[in-house]
């Protein structure tokens, strides 16, 4: 039953990731198509989640060069490897969605489909976890 | 967008079980007003529930196709949320009864004596295998099976669930594990003497295979064996024998579980006890019994390239180091074992790990005396239980 030991001990650091990356991708595609005001997002939402963008996004471009092990983005990794898009591919988008986050201006709609495919990807490998815990069968 | 009517459900639903929870936890709580730690940090689970689901709504009211997915993200999250506090902690505390606290008790009475200092509460079922639910590592949830009330048979098995809750919280000591697992393979892809290039990268492709079996979850299972010998020394060393013994399949085999293979598991646990206790009948007695059971099928290949013998000794060190560093109030467990030639004259006594290694002592040495010896030891454990 040690299934429930280590998977319940992750998880909460799997919720935090998603709920991070999830919020900040959500504060930078509204006030891309310019609904900020209206689902009450404000610059500084905008500009911390610019930060948290960029930082993991330069965290798993280093990852990817490295083949990193660090467990808080080794599933993203696993699931990078696994896509039909080459990797090289993979870093040179990151690299640009680092940049982008750190440079004033609007974020180009490229770059912000690269953020949606990576939270996707936390997304499916939290709610993997998730009904392995709790699932219905 | 069409997402949409499934955000809505999930909004609506989300609304009324959070309103059931909170009067559960209301309730709760009100029946152990005293456990504040445990109800503060569900009511505060609760609050992030509702935030999640604010978000959802807002998600809703914008009714933009590109935001769908952070809707979707908020259900999975509030999911989440409501599945941990309701399913698993909710449901535990409205089935606690008087044998889930007695042996509550019993957990945190030997969880302070070992030097646990993380643990604040716990909550018990006493309904199925041993598990713990680690996501609150300071309030784990622990499973165990309902026998423990009557018999203290396989509970050291308690200190391995409880190690997952130690790895949880210090996530350094798994960060020294993979470090101590890359040195470890780094030193052994510059052994090998001379070989063809053809050679070399087979020897390549074999050590990073053999690295790449230990994961986060298998350290983290490695770990917890080691965690459980620390803190309850040679009674759980035996109790990781007799569960191994039980298996009719080949210790040296991975066999369909994140666990490592058992000849992995029992050399983690045998390094992990003092020198003093490696020397102890009880230790080698057991020892000799898992040796005859691994005799039956010997050490393949796959085994040596990714659990040599050298590695497992670095990794005891590094885990050890790293909770003694770590855990600085965390006791190692290395009180001298009863004497087999005393077994008849001995009254239960000390704290859990100490009952733990009478028990082991008696029931492995002198299995005769056991069932007499239990009855008083039950009796020794509910007292300290009740002194919690």
């Amino acid at each position: 039953m040690s299934l429930l030991g280590y998977v319940s001990g992750q998880i909460e650091r799997e919720e935090r990731l998603l709920e991070q990356l999830s919020k900040a991708t959500f504060v930078l595609q509204s006030d891309s198509l310019g609904l900020a005001e209206r689902v009450g997002v404000t610059a500084e939402d905008v500009s911390r989640s610019r930060d948290q963008v960029s930082a993991f996004a330069a965290r798993l471009v280093a990852a990817l060069a490295r083949n990193d092990v660090d467990p808080a983005v080794a599933p993203i990794v696993k699931r990078i490897l696994q896509s039909p898009m080459p990797v090289s591919d993979w870093s040179q988008d990151l690299r640009a969605l680092a940049r982008a986050a750190g440079t004033p201006g609007p974020f180009p709609h490229q770059v912000l489909a690269t953020l949606s495919s990576i939270v996707r990807f936390i997304d499916v490998g939290f709610t993997e976890e998730l009904y392995r815990l709790y699932g219905r069968r | 967008m069409d997402r949409l009517p499934f955000l809505r459900a999930k909004a609506a639903d989300g609304e009324l079980h959070l309103k059931w929870l909170k009067a559960e936890l209301s309730s709760l709580r009100a029946r152990a007003p005293s456990r504040l730690q445990l109800f503060d940090r569900l009511d505060a689970e609760v609050r992030g529930a509702e935030a999640r689901l604010s978000d959802l709504k807002v998600v809703i009211s914008a009714a933009h196709p590109t935001l769908m997915d952070r809707g979707v993200q908020c259900a999975h999250l509030l999911d989440a949320i409501l599945n941990k506090v309701s399913v698993t902690y909710v449901g535990a505390l409205r089935k606690e009864g008087d044998s889930e606290r007695r042996m509550r008790g019993l957990v945190l009475s030997a969880s302070r004596s070992s030097g646990m200092s993380w643990i604040q509460d716990i909550v018990v079922r006493l309904d199925g295998t041993h598990a713990v639910f680690a996501t609150f590592p300071e309030i784990p949830l622990l499973v165990a099976p309902p026998r423990h009330i009557a018999s203290l048979y396989d509970m050291p098995g308690l200190y391995h669930e409880l190690g997952h809750t130690a790895f949880v919280k210090f996530p350094a000591i798994g960060d020294c594990m993979r470090a101590a697992v890359a040195e470890y393979f780094d030193a052994q892809r510059r052994l090998g003497g001379p070989l063809t290039p053809g050679q070399r990268a087979t020897r390549e492709e074999r050590l990073s295979a053999a690295e790449q079996y230990w994961t986060e979850w298998q350290l983290a299972e490695l770990f917890c064996d080691i965690f459980a010998t620390y803190a309850c020394g040679p009674a759980h060393y035996a109790s990781f024998v007799e569960l191994g013994l039980r298996m009719p399949y080949d210790p040296f085999e991975v066999v369909g579980d994140p666990h490592p293979p058992d000849a992995a598991r029992e050399r983690a646990c045998y390094e992990s006890l003092s020198l003093t206790h490696r020397g102890e009948e009880l230790v080698n007695t057991v020892r000799k019994a898992w040796k005859a059971h691994e005799g039956k099928s010997g050490p393949n290949h796959q085994y040596m390239l990714r659990c040599g013998d050298e590695l497992l000794a670095k990794l005891v060190g590094v885990a050890i180091s790293s909770l003694e560093e770590k855990i600085p109030t965390l006791r190692r467990y290395q009180a001298a074992l009863p004497s087999v030639d005393d077994v008849e004259r001995l009254t239960p006594t000390g704290n859990l790990e100490d009952v733990l290694n009478q028990s082991a002592t008696i029931l492995f040495l002198a299995a005769e005396q056991y069932g007499k010896w239990e009855g008083a030891a039950l009796d020794w454990c509910a007292r300290l239980a009740r002194e919690t």
